[in-house]
């Protein structure tokens, strides 16, 4: 676990170094173009090798004794389970929406956030549920007429 | 004529019912294109074009024109009320405006905000009014070398959006860059680290990204933390106080004056204006370590380099038919479509319609006023709602947002993942708006630098050696000069006087 910012600034410095080497090996496959002065890959290599740099400095500084750490503010037990449940209500609500339509899932996901997070009576949940895919529908759908994922419902 | 003989005759033809009434239609329509997440004005004004067919000309140009500086008032609410900038322009509002929310001043951010749109937009149809034709041919003197210099100065201020972490903050931001280089190189048409995915041809949009470093990092925060609501006080102040008007007078006029003349640049975004007035206030700020924490005049600046760039931008429009950004460029559609031409023949031939029109912008700014400054107290309100009810709404038009931009699920779960970037960037000290801004500029940068380099057949002292570049350069140099070597010299004073956002 990365408690501090020590733990967090060598984390991050990892995920940069290989952000920025995939960068650079993704960029020597790009293809030159006709009509520029300058390759296609020549600001992606760029990026790629400050990515690298950078990553390595961030590194390297989190371990140098001048480095000042601070504790990081991470949530309690209670708080990463409320923090994982949000996250794997957003991740079902995206996934759930080609196949069960944009206002069945925001119907659901409205329902469930509040019922969990709220403590709300559930026809509390419900009626905000109801009132907000009403709006939506009428604004965004009638109105608007825009056209949202309808899912196996059509609707 | 002179001016001031036309624009009367414009307000005389501007003061007619049935005109009155198209602006008040865009009016209301562009606040609420601006208060919804991901609906721009441009794709508002593209909407109703089909149904302005049936006006006659001048009302149906005056109600575009008015949805889209109306966007610009209302572009502010979310960004202030629950941490969702709309659009780029809106990131440094947010910065700001949540956490004068947080202390239960939001009401005096939108009231601030929306006096700030008045005044700022007002300064720029006044420029459009007197000074058009002059101040066009500034438009026209941009080419490709300015363009790049301009972003390089845009881009130059990241080392002061870093504040203490600086290193943090150069890495974010060439994260930033490296998401617009995702799809076609703008150039030569060859896919860029797509890794064969048909998909990420079209590339990254950056509205997606900044909606899930804000509003979705920011739902996962609240409810780590079990947060009962954005504010539990029932003590809302609505309006600004004299107090208030008189610490931001100086950032409306500003940032009025910088938002115009960069308005007057074709291309120029409001987002790039909006970041550089932003900086512009905290370094003449007599208080800048409050920036980032709830500066009033941080909101000032932002919203009227926003708004007085929209007006800005119809100077090039009315002059040379030059559209500065996607809206106009909708909007010229509409001129189009009456078989208008705007331009200098437009001046000589149709005056009266141009002159209606610029009227028009007049009243319809003092009709943006009156509509929202009432509507501050109930927009307000809303932090008073639970958390557990405005999390799912703001995920849910977060969502929508995004969706709306290119209608591909991809956006959504570009949002979700920049959430989730967005809440660690938070936890592990990475400044944020470098980031948004790297995103922002890297087309412009990218395509305005390879542009420039076939014009100069590969000499980069093309930026040298014409007279706008040149400046823009050498400014951009002495402001990342100057932030290096306070970090270098005195990192404790750089954080008492640069705090990071």
């Amino acid at each position: 676990m990365l408690k501090t910012l020590r733990g967090s600034d060598t984390a991050s410095g990892i995920f940069l170094i290989v952000v920025g080497a995939i960068t650079l090996a993704a960029s020597m496959t790009i293809a030159e173009g006709a009509g520029g002065r300058l390759h296609p890959r020549t600001l992606p290599v760029a990026i790629g090798t400050l990515l690298v740099i950078g990553g390595a400095w961030l590194i390297v500084y989190a371990r140098s004794r001048q480095y000042r750490d601070k504790e990081i503010d991470w949530p309690n037990r209670a708080g990463w389970r409320n923090w994982g449940v949000a996250l794997v209500m957003m991740t079902l609500y995206a996934t759930l929406m080609p196949v069960l339509g944009f206002i069945l899932t925001t119907f659901i996901f409205v329902v469930a956030f509040i019922g969990y997070f709220g403590k709300f009576k559930f026809w509390i949940a419900l009626a905000w549920g109801f009132g907000t895919v009403a709006f939506i529908y009428l604004l965004f759908i009638r109105l608007l007429q825009m056209e949202f994922p309808a899912g196996v419902f059509t609707f | 004529m002179d001016a001031w003989t036309m624009l009367t005759q414009g307000f005389a033809s501007a003061l007619t019912p049935v005109n009155l009434l198209f602006a008040l239609i865009g009016c209301i329509a562009g606040t609420l294109v601006g208060v919804l997440p991901g609906l721009g004005p441009t794709a508002a004004i593209a909407m109703l074009l089909p149904l302005t067919t049936m006006l006659p000309p001048a009302p149906a140009i005056i109600m575009m024109a008015a949805i889209y500086y109306g966007a610009m008032y209302g572009g502010s609410t979310t960004a202030i009320l629950v941490n969702i900038p709309g659009e780029a322009s809106s990131v440094p509002t947010a910065i700001d405006g949540y956490q004068l929310n947080q202390q239960g001043r939001g009401g005096p951010a939108l009231g601030i905000s929306a006096i700030t749109s008045f005044v700022a937009g007002t300064i720029g149809v006044v420029g459009l009014t007197f000074f058009a034709p002059l101040l066009s041919q500034v438009a026209l003197a941009f080419g490709p070398p300015e363009y790049f210099a301009l972003a390089f100065l845009g881009l130059s201020l990241i080392i002061s959006l870093s504040g203490r972490a600086l290193v943090k903050g150069i890495l974010a931001a060439a994260f930033g860059l490296l998401t617009a280089m995702i799809g076609l190189d703008p150039l030569t048409g060859v896919a860029r680290l797509t890794f064969g995915q048909p998909l990420l041809m079209a590339g990254i949009e950056f509205v997606p990204i900044i909606m899930g470093l804000f509003a979705i990092s920011e739902v996962l925060l609240n409810v780590e933390s079990s947060v009962r609501g954005i504010l539990t006080d029932k003590k809302i102040q609505w309006l600004p106080s004299l107090q208030d008007l008189k610490e931001t007078w100086g950032a409306m006029l500003r940032s009025g004056f910088l938002g115009f003349f960069m308005g007057l640049i074709p291309g120029c975004s409001p987002a790039v204006t909006s970041f550089m007035a932003y900086d512009l206030e905290r370094r003449l700020s007599k208080h800048p370590e409050r920036f980032g924490k709830g500066a009033m005049d941080a909101v000032a600046a932002v919203e009227g380099a926003n708004n007085a760039t929209a007006s800005g931008g119809f100077v090039p429009l009315f002059s040379f038919g030059i559209p500065s950004g996607p809206a106009l460029a909708v909007l010229l559609g509409g001129f189009m479509m009456y078989g208008l031409q705007p331009g200098p023949r437009l001046m000589t031939e149709q005056p009266q319609l141009l002159w209606t029109i610029i009227a028009s912008m007049y009243i319809g700014n003092v009709m943006l006023l009156v509509l929202n400054l009432p509507l501050v107290g109930m927009w307000a309100r809303m932090a008073l709602i639970p958390f557990p009810i405005l999390g799912p709404l703001i995920v849910a038009f977060t969502f929508i947002g995004a969706y709306s931009l290119r209608f591909q699920m991809l956006d959504i779960w570009i949002v979700l993942l920049f959430g989730v970037i967005g809440y660690l960037m938070r936890k592990f000290g990475f400044p944020v708006a470098p980031m948004v801004l790297a995103a922002v500029l890297a087309k412009m940068l990218e395509t305005s630098l390879m542009q420039s380099l076939v014009i100069s057949q590969g000499s980069a002292l093309i930026f040298f050696t014409r007279p706008i570049s040149v400046v823009f350069m050498l400014v951009a140099l002495f402001f990342i000069a100057r932030g290096i070597w306070l970090q270098v010299r005195t990192p404790e004073n750089v954080a008492l006087e640069e705090s990071d956002v």
